[in-house]
């Protein structure tokens, strides 16, 4: 007799997380969705990118990087890869994110620092920081940015994303939290950073899923996800992001257990300032290097 | 108010390095940045940061808070309440490698970088001698009186001590503006009862003027 198939609680997370997404319009890439697809996504893993003593690796995450901004731009090499997005006479601020408990991993600021200096930009050119920004001298004459924070959730915003990021480009942070936010993506329409900035990157190395609150990180809701998610589109980003989370979420609970606030500045973001694609049957999700329990 | 609590200078080989200047209503988002609303939603007053730190082991960050009545610190340590307690001030949870409590004016927080069973041990050391040097106690908020706990059968209850509507909608959505109108002079609770007919939302407000609604 033949033996019965049995379904794993994978399977079973997979068919309900996808009839939810169907359900609400955020399904990922049907098939007669691809005409409409209209930005791309890079995620990509490594297990071996941090070490059983919790040490980044360095290399694997150049080559890491290397590997999504290639695939995104469409390059064989990163050094064109990055001279594409960026000319030798640019000033380039690199907006990272200091949150002591999760902060933008050195290692990371110091790989793309690396391809700026090898794109030709000089060193004294280029300036990593956060909550200095409005008066860092290079950020001051930036002609163009990189974003790149640790994807995690957030009190006020629901996620921390690439889009709440640019929040210390203004003087009053505070006056952003109502509504979850939602008026976020109006900070990506000031002259500061209009349409300066090349690439996003959210850290998803070790991201966390869930919150504790608007001051604490709980390491029992943090995971080695070993991963980055890079676009051009901050938007899509920020999706593929808190989508992340959300799976991770079902995974570890077995319900979408309700965050303090929704990430709503994501869809905000599209409908009201078009600053990208949050529909995520509308961003094409290419998944790079190693897949297990890549959620996504 | 500048209530004065004996900081204790090494537990278990974690020794204070350091306190950071003490921070105030206006200095407070050098410390945390935007987490900062939270607290002065609730009348902070001061907060006193200090690192532990021991050779080889993960640090220990300990936060004093002073807010503005036993009132406020019971509505910030309720508001993310979530882990069992370990009967360490009036009220206090611990998981994660964070204890949070709670005892008259003052909320204390007590976090471990990294686990470890010497770190959590240090951690509890730490709390209760704080709790111990805290003058005085409070009440939690009378408002909270007026909850139907007799009158309703339940089988659960989650209560929340708040005075603004941003953290009002986190729990239960009202409105985009604040149409109840809560500001630091205002007390509201928010209850959420879990019964056998599902789950209902009780709120509460008071004014100063004693007036209840």
């Amino acid at each position: 007799m033949k033996a019965k198939k049995s379904i794993t609680r994978r399977d079973f997370l997979k068919g309900t997380a996808g009839f939810f997404l169907a359900s609400t319009g955020l399904a990922t890439t049907p098939r007669n969705a691809k005409a409409q697809i209209k930005t791309k996504v890079i995620v990509i893993r490594n297990m071996d990118v941090i070490n059983p003593n919790s040490e980044i690796q360095r290399n694997i995450l150049q080559t890491m990087l290397d590997e999504a901004i290639c695939r995104l731009i469409g390059k064989k090499e990163p050094q064109a890869a990055w001279q594409s997005m960026f000319n030798k006479t640019d000033i380039v601020g690199i907006k990272t994110n200091a949150w002591h408990y999760l902060p933008t991993p050195k290692e990371l600021e110091g790989v793309i620092q690396q391809r700026l200096t090898d794109a030709g930009i000089p060193l004294t050119n280029i300036s990593i920081d956060d909550r200095g920004v409005l008066d860092n001298p290079v950020f001051k004459k930036a002609t163009s940015l990189v974003n790149v924070r640790p994807v995690r959730t957030h009190h006020w915003s629901g996620v921390g994303s690439c889009l709440k990021n640019y929040i210390m480009f203004v003087r009053n942070p505070s006056a952003y939290h109502d509504e979850g936010c939602s008026d976020l993506g109006k900070i990506w329409t000031y002259p500061v950073v209009k349409r300066k900035t090349r690439i996003n990157i959210l850290c998803a190395l070790t991201p966390q899923f869930f919150g504790r609150g608007a001051h604490f990180f709980d390491r029992r809701y943090v995971w080695s996800y070993k991963g980055l998610i890079v676009g051009t589109d901050p938007v899509s980003v920020d999706a593929v992001g808190a989508e992340l989370l959300r799976r991770k979420r079902i995974n570890h609970f077995g319900d979408n257990r309700a965050l303090d606030v929704q990430p709503v500045h994501i869809s905000v973001a599209d409908k009201k300032y078009h600053l990208g694609v949050s529909d995520l049957s509308r961003i094409e999700i290419i998944k790079l290097g190693w897949q297990e329990e890549v959620l996504l | 108010m500048n209530v004065k609590i004996a900081w204790l200078s090494e537990v278990q080989g974690w020794k204070a390095v350091g306190d950071l200047s003490p921070y105030n209503p206006k200095t407070i988002f050098q410390y945390m940045d935007g987490a900062a609303e939270f607290y002065l939603a609730f009348n902070f007053r001061e907060l006193k940061a200090t690192r532990f730190e021991k050779p080889s082991r993960p640090s220990i960050i300990v936060e004093v808070y002073k807010m503005g009545s036993p009132e406020d610190a019971y509505g910030v340590f309720t508001f993310e309440q979530q882990d069992p307690g370990v009967d360490i001030g009036q009220g206090s949870e611990f998981g994660g490698g964070l204890l949070r409590f709670w005892k008259g004016h003052t909320f204390v927080t007590i976090f471990g970088e990294e686990p470890g069973q010497d770190i959590e041990a240090a951690i509890l050391i730490l709390g209760r001698r704080i709790a111990e040097t805290i003058p005085g106690t409070g009440n939690p908020p009378q408002i909270l009186t007026y909850l139907p706990d007799t009158a309703l059968t339940f089988t659960k209850k989650d209560a929340w001590f708040l005075r603004s509507h941003i953290h009002l909608n986190q729990r239960f959505f009202i409105a985009r503006a604040n149409i109840l109108m809560l500001t630091p002079e205002v007390e509201a609770v928010l209850a959420r009862y879990d019964t056998k007919d599902g789950k209902i939302h009780i709120k509460s407000l008071e004014q100063l003027c004693g007036c209840h609604s």
